[in-house]
C-alpha cells in the first residue's frame, strides 16, 4: 500500500505554507477522486480526535489522498479552545478554510466561525462571527481588521509589520487569531447593558 | 506534489459499483490498519443530503472505498421525511444502522433497523423495529429476510428485485427494498378495514 504524508507538499508542513499553495494540490486531488468538492474537519474535544471527509452529491470514484496540516492536540487547545473544528475544503474555485468551536476564558464563553476563502490569486472571503453566549449577541470582524488593528503607538496589535495579509502561513493565521480572541475576551468580561 | 491518477484510469467506481456490505469490511481493511481503529461511513437523507467518513485520526494512506450512492431525491420523494445510514466497518463486520422517519407530516413511522453482516458474509443481526406509536409502545419488527421473502401469489417477490441476493446485498439494494415495503405497510396503516392483511408477516406488539 502506497503510504503518503497528508501534512506536508513536496516535504515543506503545510502549516508553514500560505493557503495559495494548496490550490494546485487541491486541484490534482479532486480530479484523482473524482469529487467537486473535499471538505475535510479535524475535531479537537478535551476527551476526542476525529476526522471527517465529507461530501456532497458527487461520491468519490477514485482514490483520495487527505491534505491537512499536522497540528498537535496540545498546543491547538491550549489557548482557551474547548472544541475546535479545523476545516479545509479542497473546491475547483478555491480552498476554505475554517476554524470553528468554543472558546471559554473566564468569564466569557464564546463560539467562533471563522472563514478564508483562498481563490486563484487572492482571498475571496474573510468573515469572522463571534458569538457570546451569554447574551446571544453576534459579533462580526474579519481578519483583515485583526491584522491592521493598531496600538494607540500606530503599532500593529495582533500582527507583526513584517506579516502580510494574504500571504502568511496557515500556522500564523491561528496564532494571530488567538492573540485577538484573548484580547477580545479581556474586553468583553463585562457585559455592556443597552 | 505527484500528478495523480484520475478515476477513469484506474480508479475504482466502474469495477466496485455495487459493493455488497460485508465486502466494505474488505475494502476498509488497510484503512483499519493504517488508523489501527474502526471508521464509520454516514449517509444522510434529508433536505441536505450528505455523506462522510468518519476517521479517528488522518490516515496516511490513500483511501480507496466506495461510498453507497443513494438517489437522495427518489428516496424523499418515495416517502423517507429523513433517514440516516450508518455503516461501521471494523476489520471483521460491518454494522448497518438505518433509523429514520418515513410518511407525510401527518401519518408516519419511525424506522430503527440493525444489520450486521460478518467479512464472512454470514449476518449475525437482522432486525427493523417499525415504530407506529411511540405513547403507546406500538411497534412492529421485521427483518431484511422476512421483507425479501414476502411473494406476490404469482411467486414472484414483492418488495425485492428479482437480481436481490440475500447474502449479497448492498447498501442501495436494502433501503429500497425497504422503502417499498414501508410504502405498502403506511398504506395498510391507513386503511383499518385492511389492517388484519397487513403486508408484514411480523408479529404486531
Amino acid at each position: 500500500m502506497t503510504k503518503i504524508n497528508p501534512s506536508q507538499i513536496d516535504g515543506t508542513p503545510i502549516k508553514e505554507l500560505p493557503l495559495s499553495k494548496l490550490i494546485q494540490p487541491a486541484e490534482d486531488i479532486l480530479a484523482a477522486s473524482g469529487v467537486s468538492t473535499l471538505l475535510q474537519r479535524l475535531v479537537y474535544t478535551e476527551k476526542e480526535k476525529s476526522f471527517f471527509l465529507e461530501f456532497s452529491d458527487i461520491m468519490p470514484s477514485g482514490e483520495i489522498r487527505p491534505l491537512f496540516p499536522d497540528f498537535e492536540k496540545e498546543k491547538l487547545m491550549k489557548s482557551n479552545w474547548k472544541k475546535i473544528f479545523v476545516e479545509i475544503i479542497l473546491t475547483n474555485q478555491g480552498v476554505r478554510f475554517n476554524l470553528k468551536g468554543h472558546y471559554f476564558k473566564s468569564p466569557v464563553p464564546i463560539d467562533i466561525d471563522f472563514t478564508i476563502l483562498q481563490g486563484q490569486k487572492e482571498y475571496k472571503e474573510d468573515a469572522i462571527k463571534i458569538f457570546d453566549r451569554r447574551i446571544e449577541k453576534t459579533y462580526q470582524t474579519s481578519f483583515k481588521d485583526i491584522m491592521e488593528t493598531k496600538m494607540k503607538t500606530g503599532d500593529l496589535k495582533y500582527a507583526k509589520a513584517t506579516e502580510v495579509y494574504g500571504e502568511l502561513t496557515i500556522q500564523k493565521i491561528i496564532k494571530i487569531f488567538n492573540r485577538f480572541l484573548k484580547d477580545w475576551t479581556l474586553k468583553h468580561r463585562i457585559i455592556e447593558r443597552n | 506534489m505527484q500528478k495523480l491518477s484520475g478515476p477513469v484510469e484506474g480508479g475504482f467506481s466502474s469495477r466496485e459499483s455495487k459493493v455488497a456490505i460485508h465486502e466494505l469490511a474488505v475494502m476498509g481493511a488497510p484503512l483499519i490498519e493504517n488508523l489501527e481503529s474502526d471508521f464509520t461511513i454516514h449517509i444522510a437523507l434529508g433536505k441536505k443530503s450528505k455523506s462522510f467518513l468518519k476517521l479517528s485520526d488522518i490516515p496516511t494512506i490513500p483511501i480507496e472505498i466506495s461510498i453507497p450512492e443513494i438517489d437522495v431525491k427518489k428516496y424523499r420523494m418515495d416517502g423517507w421525511k429523513y433517514a440516516s445510514i450508518n455503516l461501521q466497518v471494523k476489520s471483521d463486520k460491518v454494522n448497518m444502522k438505518i433509523t429514520g422517519r418515513f410518511g407525510s407530516e401527518v401519518d408516519y413511522v419511525d424506522i430503527d433497523s440493525k444489520f450486521v453482516r460478518m467479512i464472512t458474509g454470514d449476518t449475525a443481526e437482522d432486525q427493523i423495529d417499525i415504530i407506529i406509536d411511540p405513547r403507546e409502545d406500538k411497534q412492529q419488527t421485521i427483518s431484511v429476510l422476512d421483507i425479501m421473502n414476502i411473494r406476490l401469489k404469482s411467486g414472484d417477490p414483492k418488495y425485492a428485485r428479482f437480481s436481490d441476493e440475500y447474502p449479497k446485498l448492498d447498501v442501495e439494494a436494502v433501503i429500497a427494498m425497504l422503502t417499498r415495503y414501508l410504502k405498502d405497510f403506511l398504506r395498510s396503516l391507513q386503511q383499518p378495514a385492511q389492517e388484519q392483511a397487513s403486508p408484514a408477516n411480523g408479529g404486531m406488539n
